[in-house]
Protein backbone atom coordinates (compact mmCIF):
# COMPACT_ATOMS: atom_id res chain seq x y z
CA UNK A 1 0.00 0.00 0.00
CA UNK A 2 1.49 3.30 -1.02
CA UNK A 3 1.99 6.18 1.34
CA UNK A 4 -0.69 8.14 -0.50
CA UNK A 5 -3.19 5.35 -0.06
CA UNK A 6 -2.35 5.03 3.59
CA UNK A 7 -3.04 8.71 4.16
CA UNK A 8 -6.06 8.79 1.90
CA UNK A 9 -7.87 5.93 3.53
CA UNK A 10 -7.65 7.84 6.80
CA UNK A 11 -7.79 11.44 5.67
CA UNK A 12 -9.03 11.74 2.09
CA UNK A 13 -6.99 14.75 1.04
CA UNK A 14 -6.33 13.77 -2.54
CA UNK A 15 -9.87 12.45 -2.98
CA UNK A 16 -11.06 15.82 -1.80
CA UNK A 17 -8.91 17.66 -4.30
CA UNK A 18 -9.92 15.28 -7.07
CA UNK A 19 -13.53 15.86 -6.30
CA UNK A 20 -13.28 19.63 -6.14
CA UNK A 21 -10.64 20.34 -8.76
CA UNK A 22 -10.02 17.48 -11.18
CA UNK A 23 -13.58 16.21 -11.30
CA UNK A 24 -15.30 19.48 -10.72
CA UNK A 25 -16.71 20.52 -14.09
CA UNK A 26 -17.00 24.15 -14.99
CA UNK A 27 -18.74 25.40 -18.12
CA UNK A 28 -16.28 25.53 -20.98
CA UNK A 29 -17.49 28.94 -22.10
CA UNK A 30 -16.41 30.89 -19.00
CA UNK A 31 -14.82 34.17 -20.07
CA UNK A 32 -12.44 36.54 -18.28
CA UNK A 33 -15.19 37.83 -16.01
CA UNK A 34 -14.88 34.54 -14.16
CA UNK A 35 -11.33 35.32 -13.08
CA UNK A 36 -12.39 37.52 -10.25
CA UNK A 37 -13.48 34.80 -7.85
CA UNK A 38 -10.08 33.19 -7.67
CA UNK A 39 -8.42 36.62 -7.71
CA UNK A 40 -10.46 37.51 -4.62
CA UNK A 41 -9.01 34.45 -2.88
CA UNK A 42 -5.54 35.57 -3.94
CA UNK A 43 -6.21 39.05 -2.52
CA UNK A 44 -7.52 37.60 0.71
CA UNK A 45 -4.37 35.49 1.09
CA UNK A 46 -2.16 38.53 0.44
CA UNK A 47 -4.10 40.44 3.12
CA UNK A 48 -3.81 37.64 5.66
CA UNK A 49 -0.09 37.11 5.15
CA UNK A 50 0.87 40.79 5.08
CA UNK A 51 -1.47 41.37 8.03
CA UNK A 52 0.28 38.77 10.15
CA UNK A 53 3.60 40.41 9.41
CA UNK A 54 2.29 43.91 10.21
CA UNK A 55 1.04 42.64 13.55
CA UNK A 56 4.59 41.88 14.59
CA UNK A 57 5.37 45.58 15.00
CA UNK A 58 1.98 47.27 15.31
CA UNK A 59 1.01 48.51 18.79
CA UNK A 60 -2.71 49.20 19.26
CA UNK A 61 -2.67 52.14 21.66
CA UNK A 62 -3.57 55.74 20.92
CA UNK A 63 -0.05 56.83 21.87
CA UNK A 64 1.89 54.26 19.90
CA UNK A 65 -0.27 53.13 16.96
CA UNK A 66 0.79 55.85 14.55
CA UNK A 67 4.43 55.78 15.57
CA UNK A 68 4.70 52.02 15.50
CA UNK A 69 3.59 52.02 11.86
CA UNK A 70 5.99 54.81 10.95
CA UNK A 71 8.75 52.94 12.77
CA UNK A 72 7.93 49.79 10.86
CA UNK A 73 8.03 51.63 7.55
CA UNK A 74 11.33 53.38 8.20
CA UNK A 75 13.34 51.02 10.36
CA UNK A 76 12.14 47.46 9.84
CA UNK A 77 13.59 45.74 6.76
CA UNK A 78 10.87 45.76 4.06
CA UNK A 79 8.39 47.19 6.56
CA UNK A 80 7.33 49.80 3.97
CA UNK A 81 6.65 47.03 1.48
CA UNK A 82 4.49 45.00 3.84
CA UNK A 83 2.50 48.04 4.88
CA UNK A 84 1.90 49.23 1.32
CA UNK A 85 1.05 45.72 0.16
CA UNK A 86 -1.60 45.58 2.89
CA UNK A 87 -2.98 49.03 2.08
CA UNK A 88 -3.01 48.56 -1.71
CA UNK A 89 -4.26 45.02 -1.09
CA UNK A 90 -7.35 46.37 0.67
CA UNK A 91 -8.27 48.57 -2.26
CA UNK A 92 -7.49 45.86 -4.81
CA UNK A 93 -9.69 43.49 -2.89
CA UNK A 94 -12.61 45.84 -3.42
CA UNK A 95 -11.79 46.37 -7.10
CA UNK A 96 -11.85 42.61 -7.51
CA UNK A 97 -14.99 42.19 -5.42
CA UNK A 98 -16.86 44.85 -7.36
CA UNK A 99 -15.91 43.24 -10.68
CA UNK A 100 -16.96 39.88 -9.28
CA UNK A 101 -20.28 41.32 -8.19
CA UNK A 102 -20.79 43.10 -11.51
CA UNK A 103 -20.23 39.81 -13.32
CA UNK A 104 -22.88 38.16 -11.15
CA UNK A 105 -25.35 40.96 -11.89
CA UNK A 106 -24.57 41.00 -15.59
CA UNK A 107 -25.05 37.27 -16.16
CA UNK A 108 -27.86 36.83 -13.66
CA UNK A 109 -25.82 34.57 -11.44
CA UNK A 110 -28.07 35.46 -8.51
CA UNK A 111 -31.02 33.59 -10.02
CA UNK A 112 -32.28 30.13 -9.18
CA UNK A 113 -30.52 27.92 -8.16
CA UNK A 114 -27.77 30.34 -7.09
CA UNK A 115 -29.73 32.55 -4.67
CA UNK A 116 -27.73 31.54 -1.62
CA UNK A 117 -24.47 31.84 -3.49
CA UNK A 118 -25.42 35.43 -4.22
CA UNK A 119 -26.62 36.14 -0.68
CA UNK A 120 -23.49 34.71 0.91
CA UNK A 121 -21.54 36.90 -1.50
CA UNK A 122 -23.45 39.98 -0.37
CA UNK A 123 -22.70 39.08 3.24
CA UNK A 124 -19.05 38.69 2.29
CA UNK A 125 -19.03 42.17 0.78
CA UNK A 126 -20.51 43.65 3.95
CA UNK A 127 -17.99 41.76 6.06
CA UNK A 128 -15.17 42.97 3.84
CA UNK A 129 -16.38 46.54 4.37
CA UNK A 130 -16.46 46.08 8.13
CA UNK A 131 -12.99 44.58 7.95
CA UNK A 132 -11.67 47.44 5.82
CA UNK A 133 -13.29 50.08 8.00
CA UNK A 134 -11.92 48.71 11.26
CA UNK A 135 -8.54 48.31 9.59
CA UNK A 136 -8.53 51.87 8.37
CA UNK A 137 -8.90 53.10 11.96
CA UNK A 138 -5.84 51.23 13.21
CA UNK A 139 -3.05 53.57 11.94
CA UNK A 140 -4.72 56.24 14.11
CA UNK A 141 -4.07 59.04 11.64
CA UNK A 142 -6.35 62.01 11.13
CA UNK A 143 -8.51 60.24 8.56
CA UNK A 144 -8.65 57.08 10.68
CA UNK A 145 -9.95 59.01 13.63
CA UNK A 146 -12.45 61.23 11.90
CA UNK A 147 -13.80 58.54 9.60
CA UNK A 148 -14.29 56.34 12.64
CA UNK A 149 -16.19 59.15 14.27
CA UNK A 150 -18.45 59.80 11.30
CA UNK A 151 -19.33 56.15 10.87
CA UNK A 152 -19.95 55.74 14.59
CA UNK A 153 -22.38 58.64 14.41
CA UNK A 154 -24.28 56.82 11.68
CA UNK A 155 -25.07 54.17 14.27
CA UNK A 156 -25.97 56.95 16.65
CA UNK A 157 -28.64 58.14 14.20
CA UNK A 158 -30.80 55.08 14.78
CA UNK A 159 -33.75 56.33 16.88
CA UNK A 160 -33.92 55.43 20.60
CA UNK A 161 -31.37 52.59 20.61
CA UNK A 162 -28.84 54.39 18.40
CA UNK A 163 -26.88 56.14 21.08
CA UNK A 164 -26.56 53.15 23.44
CA UNK A 165 -25.49 50.99 20.49
CA UNK A 166 -22.91 53.54 19.45
CA UNK A 167 -21.53 53.69 22.98
CA UNK A 168 -21.51 49.92 23.13
CA UNK A 169 -19.50 49.61 19.92
CA UNK A 170 -16.99 52.35 20.65
CA UNK A 171 -16.77 51.55 24.36
CA UNK A 172 -16.58 55.20 25.30
CA UNK A 173 -18.64 58.35 24.88
CA UNK A 174 -16.31 59.45 22.13
CA UNK A 175 -14.06 57.58 19.73
CA UNK A 176 -10.98 56.90 21.81
CA UNK A 177 -8.23 54.42 22.55
CA UNK A 178 -10.85 52.01 23.85
CA UNK A 179 -12.45 52.09 20.39
CA UNK A 180 -9.08 51.60 18.75
CA UNK A 181 -8.37 48.53 20.81
CA UNK A 182 -11.67 46.84 20.15
CA UNK A 183 -11.47 47.65 16.45
CA UNK A 184 -8.08 45.98 16.59
CA UNK A 185 -9.68 42.85 18.03
CA UNK A 186 -12.41 42.94 15.36
CA UNK A 187 -10.02 43.57 12.50
CA UNK A 188 -7.41 41.03 13.47
CA UNK A 189 -9.42 38.17 14.94
CA UNK A 190 -13.19 38.37 14.79
CA UNK A 191 -13.90 39.56 11.26
CA UNK A 192 -11.21 37.51 9.50
CA UNK A 193 -12.48 34.34 11.14
CA UNK A 194 -16.07 35.04 10.10
CA UNK A 195 -14.84 36.07 6.67
CA UNK A 196 -12.98 32.80 6.17
CA UNK A 197 -15.97 30.79 7.35
CA UNK A 198 -18.19 32.71 4.91
CA UNK A 199 -15.72 32.12 2.06
CA UNK A 200 -15.91 28.44 2.85
CA UNK A 201 -19.72 28.49 2.73
CA UNK A 202 -19.62 30.52 -0.48
CA UNK A 203 -17.43 27.83 -2.06
CA UNK A 204 -19.60 25.02 -0.75
CA UNK A 205 -22.58 26.71 -2.37
CA UNK A 206 -20.64 27.24 -5.60
CA UNK A 207 -19.56 23.63 -5.83
CA UNK A 208 -23.10 22.48 -5.18
CA UNK A 209 -24.82 24.55 -7.84
CA UNK A 210 -21.84 25.04 -10.18
CA UNK A 211 -20.75 28.12 -12.04
CA UNK A 212 -23.16 30.04 -14.17
CA UNK A 213 -21.86 31.08 -17.60
CA UNK A 214 -22.35 33.90 -20.10
CA UNK A 215 -24.91 31.91 -22.08
CA UNK A 216 -26.86 30.90 -19.00
CA UNK A 217 -26.78 27.20 -19.91
CA UNK A 218 -27.12 24.69 -17.08
CA UNK A 219 -24.33 22.28 -17.94
CA UNK A 220 -25.72 19.73 -15.50
CA UNK A 221 -28.84 19.32 -17.67
CA UNK A 222 -26.84 17.79 -20.50
CA UNK A 223 -24.67 14.95 -19.32
CA UNK A 224 -22.86 12.34 -21.39
CA UNK A 225 -23.11 8.60 -20.84
CA UNK A 226 -20.27 8.81 -18.30
CA UNK A 227 -22.23 11.28 -16.19
CA UNK A 228 -19.92 14.16 -17.10
CA UNK A 229 -21.54 17.37 -18.34
CA UNK A 230 -20.94 17.60 -22.07
CA UNK A 231 -20.36 21.34 -21.92
CA UNK A 232 -18.03 21.18 -18.93
CA UNK A 233 -14.29 20.89 -18.57
CA UNK A 234 -12.48 19.88 -15.39
CA UNK A 235 -11.59 22.87 -13.28
CA UNK A 236 -8.08 21.53 -12.91
CA UNK A 237 -6.05 21.89 -15.09
CA UNK A 238 -8.14 24.00 -17.48
CA UNK A 239 -9.27 26.79 -15.22
CA UNK A 240 -6.41 26.68 -12.75
CA UNK A 241 -4.08 27.43 -15.67
CA UNK A 242 -6.35 30.15 -16.96
CA UNK A 243 -6.66 31.65 -13.47
CA UNK A 244 -2.90 31.60 -13.10
CA UNK A 245 -2.56 33.85 -16.12
CA UNK A 246 -5.08 36.18 -14.52
CA UNK A 247 -3.16 36.06 -11.25
CA UNK A 248 0.06 36.98 -13.06
CA UNK A 249 -1.62 39.92 -14.79
CA UNK A 250 -3.15 41.03 -11.51
CA UNK A 251 0.14 40.81 -9.63
CA UNK A 252 1.91 42.88 -12.31
CA UNK A 253 -0.63 45.69 -11.91
CA UNK A 254 -0.72 45.27 -8.14
CA UNK A 255 3.03 45.59 -7.66
CA UNK A 256 3.32 48.40 -10.17
CA UNK A 257 1.01 50.34 -7.86
CA UNK A 258 2.77 49.17 -4.70
CA UNK A 259 6.17 50.22 -6.02
CA UNK A 260 5.32 53.39 -7.93
CA UNK A 261 2.26 54.91 -6.36
CA UNK A 262 1.30 53.09 -3.17
CA UNK A 263 -1.07 55.78 -1.93
CA UNK A 264 -2.64 56.12 -5.42
CA UNK A 265 -2.42 59.91 -5.00
CA UNK A 266 -4.42 59.77 -1.81
CA UNK A 267 -7.08 57.40 -3.09
CA UNK A 268 -5.79 54.31 -1.29
CA UNK A 269 -4.15 56.13 1.62
CA UNK A 270 -5.26 59.71 2.20
CA UNK A 271 -2.64 62.37 2.84
CA UNK A 272 -4.32 63.28 6.11
CA UNK A 273 -3.67 59.80 7.38
CA UNK A 274 0.02 60.54 7.53
CA UNK A 275 -0.78 63.04 10.31
CA UNK A 276 -1.39 61.58 13.78
CA UNK A 277 -5.00 61.66 15.00
CA UNK A 278 -5.97 64.92 16.65
CA UNK A 279 -9.39 65.09 18.33
CA UNK A 280 -9.31 68.89 18.23
CA UNK A 281 -8.79 69.48 14.51
CA UNK A 282 -10.97 68.03 11.78
CA UNK A 283 -9.34 67.70 8.37
CA UNK A 284 -10.86 70.08 5.79
CA UNK A 285 -12.61 67.26 3.97
CA UNK A 286 -13.46 63.91 5.43
CA UNK A 287 -14.04 61.36 2.78
CA UNK A 288 -14.25 57.66 3.35
CA UNK A 289 -12.09 55.26 1.37
CA UNK A 290 -13.20 55.14 -2.27
CA UNK A 291 -14.81 51.73 -1.87
CA UNK A 292 -17.23 53.11 0.69
CA UNK A 293 -17.74 56.39 -1.18
CA UNK A 294 -21.01 55.52 -2.96
CA UNK A 295 -22.70 54.67 0.33
CA UNK A 296 -21.30 57.77 1.93
CA UNK A 297 -22.57 59.86 -0.99
CA UNK A 298 -26.10 58.56 -0.34
CA UNK A 299 -25.74 59.57 3.28
CA UNK A 300 -24.71 63.08 2.37
CA UNK A 301 -27.36 63.47 -0.32
CA UNK A 302 -30.23 62.99 2.13
CA UNK A 303 -30.59 66.05 4.35
CA UNK A 304 -32.22 64.13 7.20
CA UNK A 305 -29.79 62.29 9.46
CA UNK A 306 -31.93 59.23 10.07
CA UNK A 307 -33.35 58.96 6.55
CA UNK A 308 -29.89 59.38 5.12
CA UNK A 309 -28.52 56.57 7.23
CA UNK A 310 -31.46 54.37 6.30
CA UNK A 311 -31.04 55.09 2.59
CA UNK A 312 -27.37 54.29 2.86
CA UNK A 313 -27.91 50.97 4.58
CA UNK A 314 -30.61 49.88 2.12
CA UNK A 315 -28.35 50.98 -0.73
CA UNK B 1 -4.18 11.19 -16.29
CA UNK B 2 -7.28 12.97 -17.25
CA UNK B 3 -5.30 15.44 -19.24
CA UNK B 4 -3.85 12.52 -21.22
CA UNK B 5 -7.28 11.06 -21.90
CA UNK B 6 -8.55 14.39 -23.10
CA UNK B 7 -5.53 14.71 -25.32
CA UNK B 8 -6.09 11.34 -27.01
CA UNK B 9 -8.65 12.66 -29.42
CA UNK B 10 -6.22 15.21 -30.71
CA UNK B 11 -3.34 13.73 -32.73
CA UNK B 12 -1.26 16.89 -32.77
CA UNK B 13 -0.66 17.12 -29.00
CA UNK B 14 3.06 17.32 -28.27
CA UNK B 15 3.41 15.75 -24.84
CA UNK B 16 7.10 16.55 -24.61
CA UNK B 17 6.42 20.19 -25.15
CA UNK B 18 3.65 20.06 -22.59
CA UNK B 19 5.93 18.46 -20.01
CA UNK B 20 8.56 21.08 -20.74
CA UNK B 21 6.05 23.89 -20.26
CA UNK B 22 4.80 22.34 -17.02
CA UNK B 23 8.28 22.04 -15.64
CA UNK B 24 9.36 25.54 -16.64
CA UNK B 25 6.29 27.09 -15.11
CA UNK B 26 6.84 25.08 -11.94
CA UNK B 27 10.44 26.27 -11.80
CA UNK B 28 9.44 29.88 -12.39
CA UNK B 29 6.74 29.54 -9.75
CA UNK B 30 9.30 28.24 -7.28
CA UNK B 31 11.56 31.21 -8.04
CA UNK B 32 8.64 33.58 -7.52
CA UNK B 33 7.82 32.01 -4.16
CA UNK B 34 11.46 32.33 -3.05
CA UNK B 35 11.50 35.95 -4.20
CA UNK B 36 8.34 36.70 -2.23
CA UNK B 37 9.86 35.02 0.81
CA UNK B 38 12.84 37.42 0.85
CA UNK B 39 11.03 40.47 2.29
CA UNK B 40 8.98 38.28 4.61
CA UNK B 41 12.11 36.70 6.09
CA UNK B 42 14.19 39.89 6.11
CA UNK B 43 11.38 41.58 8.04
CA UNK B 44 11.83 39.08 10.87
CA UNK B 45 15.50 39.93 11.42
CA UNK B 46 16.57 41.98 14.45
CA UNK B 47 16.20 45.59 13.38
CA UNK B 48 18.30 48.65 13.96
CA UNK B 49 16.93 49.11 17.47
CA UNK B 50 18.18 45.67 18.45
CA UNK B 51 21.54 46.48 16.88
CA UNK B 52 21.72 49.65 19.00
CA UNK B 53 21.30 47.68 22.20
CA UNK B 54 24.33 45.61 21.25
CA UNK B 55 26.64 48.65 21.36
CA UNK B 56 29.31 48.46 24.11
CA UNK B 57 28.36 49.80 27.54
CA UNK B 58 30.68 51.49 30.05
CA UNK B 59 30.89 50.74 33.74
CA UNK B 60 32.55 52.84 36.42
CA UNK B 61 34.50 50.69 38.87
CA UNK B 62 35.15 53.35 41.50
CA UNK B 63 32.09 52.50 43.61
CA UNK B 64 32.79 48.76 43.57
CA UNK B 65 34.27 47.52 46.86
CA UNK B 66 36.01 44.14 47.22
CA UNK B 67 33.32 41.44 47.47
CA UNK B 68 30.72 43.55 45.64
CA UNK B 69 28.65 42.44 42.69
CA UNK B 70 26.87 44.70 40.17
CA UNK B 71 24.75 43.83 37.17
CA UNK B 72 24.62 45.82 33.92
CA UNK B 73 22.54 45.14 30.85
CA UNK B 74 24.24 44.50 27.53
CA UNK B 75 22.37 43.10 24.50
CA UNK B 76 19.49 42.49 26.86
CA UNK B 77 21.59 40.12 28.93
CA UNK B 78 22.65 40.64 32.55
CA UNK B 79 26.41 41.15 32.82
CA UNK B 80 27.97 40.75 36.23
CA UNK B 81 30.88 42.82 37.38
CA UNK B 82 32.46 41.52 40.59
CA UNK B 83 35.48 42.74 42.52
CA UNK B 84 36.96 39.65 44.20
CA UNK B 85 38.86 39.92 47.49
CA UNK B 86 42.53 38.95 47.75
CA UNK B 87 41.66 35.65 49.49
CA UNK B 88 39.13 34.74 46.82
CA UNK B 89 41.70 35.42 44.10
CA UNK B 90 44.42 33.30 45.71
CA UNK B 91 41.95 30.49 46.32
CA UNK B 92 41.31 30.28 42.58
CA UNK B 93 44.92 29.20 41.98
CA UNK B 94 44.68 25.90 43.80
CA UNK B 95 43.50 23.09 41.56
CA UNK B 96 39.98 22.00 42.44
CA UNK B 97 39.33 18.38 41.30
CA UNK B 98 35.57 18.97 41.33
CA UNK B 99 35.62 21.41 38.42
CA UNK B 100 34.80 19.96 35.02
CA UNK B 101 36.81 22.43 32.92
CA UNK B 102 39.30 24.10 35.32
CA UNK B 103 41.59 25.36 32.55
CA UNK B 104 38.80 26.85 30.43
CA UNK B 105 39.50 24.61 27.45
CA UNK B 106 36.01 25.13 26.03
CA UNK B 107 35.55 28.39 24.13
CA UNK B 108 33.48 30.32 26.63
CA UNK B 109 35.78 33.32 26.96
CA UNK B 110 37.96 35.63 24.89
CA UNK B 111 41.64 34.59 24.65
CA UNK B 112 42.67 37.13 27.33
CA UNK B 113 40.38 35.55 29.92
CA UNK B 114 41.74 32.05 29.47
CA UNK B 115 43.52 31.93 32.82
CA UNK B 116 42.71 30.67 36.34
CA UNK B 117 40.81 33.90 37.13
CA UNK B 118 39.03 33.94 33.79
CA UNK B 119 39.54 37.69 33.68
CA UNK B 120 41.88 40.43 32.46
CA UNK B 121 42.65 41.69 35.95
CA UNK B 122 42.72 39.06 38.72
CA UNK B 123 40.39 41.06 40.97
CA UNK B 124 37.71 42.14 38.44
CA UNK B 125 35.47 39.37 37.14
CA UNK B 126 33.12 40.04 34.22
CA UNK B 127 30.62 37.33 33.33
CA UNK B 128 27.43 36.90 31.36
CA UNK B 129 25.03 36.20 34.21
CA UNK B 130 23.14 33.40 32.49
CA UNK B 131 23.40 29.73 33.37
CA UNK B 132 24.84 27.66 30.53
CA UNK B 133 22.23 25.01 31.15
CA UNK B 134 18.93 26.64 30.17
CA UNK B 135 19.60 30.32 30.71
CA UNK B 136 18.38 31.06 34.23
CA UNK B 137 20.17 33.75 36.22
CA UNK B 138 22.34 32.10 38.92
CA UNK B 139 22.81 33.87 42.25
CA UNK B 140 26.10 35.13 43.66
CA UNK B 141 26.81 33.19 46.87
CA UNK B 142 30.33 34.15 47.98
CA UNK B 143 29.94 32.85 51.57
CA UNK B 144 31.56 29.43 52.14
CA UNK B 145 29.20 26.59 53.08
CA UNK B 146 26.23 28.62 51.87
CA UNK B 147 24.93 25.89 49.56
CA UNK B 148 26.41 22.72 51.01
CA UNK B 149 29.31 21.50 53.16
CA UNK B 150 31.96 21.79 50.40
CA UNK B 151 30.82 25.15 49.05
CA UNK B 152 33.75 27.58 48.68
CA UNK B 153 31.70 30.45 47.36
CA UNK B 154 30.59 30.95 43.77
CA UNK B 155 27.40 31.05 41.77
CA UNK B 156 24.42 28.79 42.32
CA UNK B 157 21.66 28.32 39.80
CA UNK B 158 18.45 27.58 41.63
CA UNK B 159 16.63 26.40 38.49
CA UNK B 160 18.26 22.97 38.30
CA UNK B 161 21.06 23.26 40.82
CA UNK B 162 24.12 24.07 38.69
CA UNK B 163 27.17 25.28 40.61
CA UNK B 164 30.02 27.53 39.47
CA UNK B 165 33.10 28.74 41.35
CA UNK B 166 34.18 32.36 41.79
CA UNK B 167 35.67 32.38 38.29
CA UNK B 168 32.43 31.06 36.78
CA UNK B 169 33.89 27.57 36.26
CA UNK B 170 31.28 24.84 36.32
CA UNK B 171 31.41 21.99 38.83
CA UNK B 172 31.20 18.33 37.86
CA UNK B 173 27.91 16.48 38.12
CA UNK B 174 25.55 19.42 37.53
CA UNK B 175 23.26 20.00 34.56
CA UNK B 176 25.19 22.98 33.14
CA UNK B 177 27.67 21.68 30.52
CA UNK B 178 30.18 24.55 30.35
CA UNK B 179 31.70 27.41 32.32
CA UNK B 180 29.83 30.69 32.46
CA UNK B 181 30.48 32.88 29.41
CA UNK B 182 32.90 35.82 29.62
CA UNK B 183 31.82 38.68 27.35
CA UNK B 184 34.38 40.74 25.41
CA UNK B 185 35.57 43.69 27.50
CA UNK B 186 38.55 45.92 28.21
CA UNK B 187 39.65 48.65 30.63
CA UNK B 188 39.64 52.17 29.20
CA UNK B 189 41.55 53.27 32.27
CA UNK B 190 41.91 52.07 35.85
CA UNK B 191 38.36 52.90 36.80
CA UNK B 192 36.48 52.54 33.54
CA UNK B 193 35.36 49.18 32.21
CA UNK B 194 33.96 48.81 28.67
CA UNK B 195 31.73 45.77 28.16
CA UNK B 196 30.86 44.46 24.71
CA UNK B 197 34.05 45.15 22.76
CA UNK B 198 37.64 44.00 22.64
CA UNK B 199 40.37 46.59 23.08
CA UNK B 200 40.88 48.25 19.71
S1 LIG C 1 19.22 26.72 34.06
FE1 LIG C 1 20.70 26.75 35.61
S2 LIG C 1 20.71 24.76 36.22
FE2 LIG C 1 19.28 24.67 34.63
Amino acid sequence: MSFNQWINSRLPISDFFDQHLRQYYAPKNLNFWYFFGSLAILCLSIQIISGIWLLMYYEPTAKTAFDSIEFMMREVPYGWLLRYVHAVGASSFFVILYFHLYRALMYGSYQRPRELLWLSGVLLLILAMAEAYTGYVLPWGQMSYWAAKVIMNIFGAIPFIGEPIMHLIQGDYVVSEVTLQRFFAFHVVAFPMILLAMVFLHLVALHTVGSNNPDGIEIKDNKGADGIPKDGVPFHPYFTIKDLVAAAAFLIIFFTIVFYNPTMDGLFLEKENFIPANPLVTPPEIKPSWYLAPYYAILRAVPNQLLGALAMISG
Amino acid sequence: MLILRMAMGNESVDLKKRAFLTRTSQALGAIAVCGAAIPLVQYLKPGREAAMSSLPVEFDLSGLKPGDQRTVLWRGKPIWVIRRTMEQVTALNKINPNLSDPNSQIEQQPEYAKNPYRSLRPDILVLVGLCTHLGCAPTFRPEPKAIDEDWDGGFFCSCHGSKFDLAGRVYKGVPAPTNLEVPPYYFKNDQLLVIGAHEA
